[in-house]
């Protein structure tokens, strides 16, 4: 298998810390894949994010990122293949204005202002902003500025795309349309773009291939959405809403009524209910 | 504490070429130890009407009556302070108000300014901390040393120990992990019954209105479209997309078991009351 | 902060809006030092014309412009009398100790508060009519032949554009600050001066906390689009001259020429 990611026995303790913030963690993330990886606030999570790009310097272990070691010689060749979307989407938007955001990354690159002219439109008709790119970002919603970010990276297409929490700051809406931004991407690129989703929304792990959990600076669990959602009150303390389903099993079971163990999604619970009460 | 809001207006920049209206004949009444819920996009005069009940801008026309305090243009800074001490806000993101040097010392900023001792002040601070939750061990550390969760704790706590009657929370439980964001709802909850608070909460999450509100008042743009019940507001799905609001969980599951032909009463709105309704249902077809 | 115009920008369509901003920047510093060069009634006639043609093309209310001299009024009242009665030179009209009132004295004072006038209004027409983006354009298009003596003129004008992004997110901050810790019972409005200037702390410390909070987000969000210092970059903004900018600095000669024409004839 391609791995385009591979994390081989990390460790990472803030130096303001007792405890580490990552403690041999090893995990690898195949070409094209799509990654949601979860766990609660504190578990190391974003800080594995910050290690894949040489933002922060791992104390242990060793990170290769398509083909390559994540090291100070190398750090400009990785960055340059990873896109990265934060959560805070003020604290992400350098530009004066929506075009000059999205240009940033391509004038760090060298692009000629010709190409620039070209790729910069592009990529805002991408996420639907085009008609915003004068605007400042006082102007912008949350959604906007995220999708603007989003932007600044599909037009400078790199390989792996890394949300950072990049919807937890958003009202239901603007989570909605960023999430809606990257599925259209994801779609559009297939095996091209890997995803790599540190979320706590259950809509934006629901659309990975593969759900991994950290807990403690160690991932704990790891398996398709529908494996990782059957576990079901229990994923709360795993750092992730329960779906809908999953909830009203648990109600019903509290209330003695004998429900199904495996994970069911809203249909399969809809005709299990309906079953049940066509059999009394 | 009940607040009556009598045809308040409110005009930013008044008598500017960039006056801007921003609440137009707003009436309603919230009841004392009422949870309502306020709900309405960006820009609908949400956070216009926060600052109006914590006396922090005043009408531009009409009056709100707080009991016995009436607030209108008029008003002296005085008035709005004691109104102010019987009234708690909670701003969004409220961990950036943090200043002190202890926790316990940011916690008794509020009740200082409004006059009390150090000893009274520290007592009250105590007590708030306790209704967080907030493990003693951490009283007398910065609170710039906390975790997010808690550091948002210490703020609450702050508002807490200035013993208000109503507590207005502005989206409280933004940026917090799935597991925080239920913790800090079930202790608004539990405070408010154990403190007799008014809540006012602020939010996008329909979850939480369907789950924690007994009253809900909808805003667009600057006007009151709906002032109803949580069931009632929930029963019209059509109208709630129609203004791009979030329709909840339990709401649409049951929908779509009633299209299946389950009769189920259109009072639910939350998973509890749809569990409970299932199984009497089912009980029913049991026995029949 | 109202009457603060200086460093306001007032959007519009005129021909100096228009104007690249390195034409106005270079235009501005240089008529300031121009008005020094006037010595004459003839002399200040012109500049005063010119300086009437740069506002009036602006096309911006007067009353803007009034707005702007208010907050230095009282500089330019100072300078006046300091003129006024100090100037011991000339005939005396007047005296009464060390004071006089001279001819000179009363022509220096009117000259004195023509020069305050002139260079007021003309910084005001920069300001209002120039994006604080686009003036910082123009400052690291002139300030680059100090590349050669290795100042990080890159870096210095992506600071300053980056410090105006994110004035307004700092106005934001500080109006949510000041409202949550006013709804903590702080009164900015009364009490003595100690104890206004202690409520400035509950202020300054969440503002801080937040402004470095942001900066360490920033570094990290830039870091991660490749950012690696000034050199080997390209310029998505460019600024482009046109030919009513030459246009402009051919009629600022004109006037340059007229003005040393009548140094010499009077």
């Amino acid at each position: 298998m391609n791995n385009i990611i591979e994390v081989k026995n990390i460790s990472y303790q803030y130096p303001s810390s007792e405890t580490k913030a990552l403690d041999n963690l090893s995990l690898s993330i195949a070409k094209g894949e799509w990654v949601a990886i979860i766990g609660h606030n504190g578990s190391g999570k974003s800080t594995l994010a910050k290690l894949l790009n040489y933002l922060l310097v791992a104390d242990e272990g060793e990170i290769i990122v398509d083909g390559q070691v994540v090291n100070e010689a190398n750090m400009w060749q990785v960055r340059n293949k990873i896109g990265m979307v934060f959560q805070n989407p003020e604290n992400q938007f350098v530009g004066a204005t929506v075009a000059d955001d999205v240009a940033f990354g391509l004038e760090n690159r060298g692009i000629d202002r010709a190409e620039m002219l070209k790729l910069v439109p592009a990529a805002l008709k991408e996420v639907q902003m085009d008609a915003f790119a004068d605007r400042e970002p006082t102007h912008l919603s949350g959604g906007q500025k995220q999708r603007v970010a989003l932007a600044g990276i599909i037009a400078v297409a790199p390989k792996i795309i890394i949300l950072d929490e990049a919807t937890a700051m958003l009202d239901p809406k603007g989570r909605q349309e960023v999430i809606a931004a990257i599925r259209k991407l994801k779609h559009q690129l297939g095996a091209e773009l890997t995803v790599l989703s540190i979320t706590h929304d259950i809509d934006e792990a629901a659309d990975a291939d593969r759900i991994i959990v950290i807990n403690d600076g160690q991932m704990v669990d790891e398996g398709t959405p529908a494996e990782i959602f059957s576990v079901g009150p229990r994923l709360l303390e795993l750092g992730l809403d329960v779906p809908f389903a999953e909830q009203l099993k648990a109600a019903l079971r509290q209330l003695n009524v004998p429900v199904p163990t495996e994970y069911l999604d809203e249909e399969r619970l809809v005709t299990w209910l309906w079953q049940l009460n066509s059999k009394m | 504490m009940a607040i009556e809001f009598k045809n308040v207006n409110y005009t930013y920049q008044v008598g500017t070429p960039f006056a801007n209206n921003a609440l137009t004949d707003l009436n309603f009444t919230i009841k004392p130890q009422s949870y309502t819920a306020l709900i309405g996009h960006t820009g609908s005069g949400k956070s216009t009407i926060l600052q109006l009940l914590d006396g922090l801008i005043k009408p531009t026309t009409g009056q709100i009556i707080f009991d016995e305090h009436v607030i209108d243009n008029k008003t002296s800074q005085k008035v709005l302070a004691k109104v102010r001490q019987h009234v708690g806000i909670v701003f969004q993101f409220p961990e950036s108000q943090l200043f002190e040097q202890t926790v316990l010392k940011d916690v008794m900023f509020g009740p200082q300014n409004f006059g009390k001792t150090a000893q009274e002040a520290q007592a009250l601070a105590e007590k708030a901390l306790r209704l967080v939750n907030l493990p003693e061990e951490h009283w007398q550390k910065s609170p710039f040393d906390l975790s997010g969760g808690q550091m948002r704790r210490v703020a609450i706590a702050g508002v807490l120990a200035i013993e208000p009657s109503i507590l207005i929370l502005d989206e409280p439980t933004a940026g917090l992990d799935p597991v925080g964001r239920k913790e800090m709802m079930q202790m608004f909850a539990q405070l408010q019954q154990q403190q007799n608070l008014t809540i006012i909460l602020v939010t996008h999450q329909m979850e939480d209105v369907a789950e924690y509100a007994d009253d809900v008042l909808v805003m667009v743009g600057g006007k009151l479209v709906k002032h109803a019940t949580p069931s009632a507001i929930f029963a019209d799905i059509a109208w709630l997309q129609a203004q791009q609001l979030d329709v909840p969980h339990a709401v649409l599951f049951k929908n779509k078991l009633q299209a299946q032909g389950l009769e189920l009463p259109t009072s639910i709105i939350n998973v509890e009351q749809l569990a409970q309704s299932l199984q009497q249902y089912l009980q029913k077809g049991d026995q029949g | 902060m109202s009457n603060m115009i200086i460093g306001r920008y007032v959007p519009g369509n005129s021909i100096i809006h228009r104007l690249d901003p390195r034409a106005k920047l270079i235009l501005s510093v240089s008529f300031i030092i121009l008005i020094f060069l006037a010595n004459s009634w003839l002399g200040y006639l012109i500049l005063g014309l010119f300086t009437l043609l740069a506002v009036a093309s602006t096309k911006i209310s007067l009353a803007i412009y009034l707005k702007g001299l208010k907050p230095v009024l009282w500089l330019i009242v100072f300078t006046i009398i300091l003129q006024l009665f100090f100037s011991p030179a000339g005939h005396v009209y007047l005296a009464f100790g060390p004071f006089m009132i001279t001819n000179t004295g009363i022509i220096n004072a009117v000259y004195v508060f023509l020069r305050f006038l002139f260079i007021i209004l003309m910084s005001t027409v920069l300001t209002l009519t120039t994006q604080p983006l686009a003036l910082a354009d123009a400052l690291e298009y002139l300030m680059k032949p100090l590349l050669k003596v290795k100042f990080p003129v890159y870096e210095l004008s992506l600071m300053l554009a980056i410090a105006l992004r994110f004035v307004p997110t700092l106005m934001d901050e500080t109006v949510k600050v000041m409202n949550a810790q006013r709804a903590r019972g702080v009164d900015f409005a009364s009490g003595s001066i100690v104890k206004r200037s202690k409520a400035i702390v509950p202020i300054l410390i969440p503002l801080f906390v937040g402004a470095i909070q942001r900066a360490i987000d920033l570094g990290d969000a830039m870091e991660a689009r490749g950012y690696q210092g000034g050199e080997n970059r390209t310029k998505y903004r460019v600024l482009a001259w046109h030919r009513r900018d030459s246009l402009a600095v051919l009629i600022f000669i004109g006037v340059l020429v007229v003005l040393i024409a009548t140094r010499f004839l009077i």
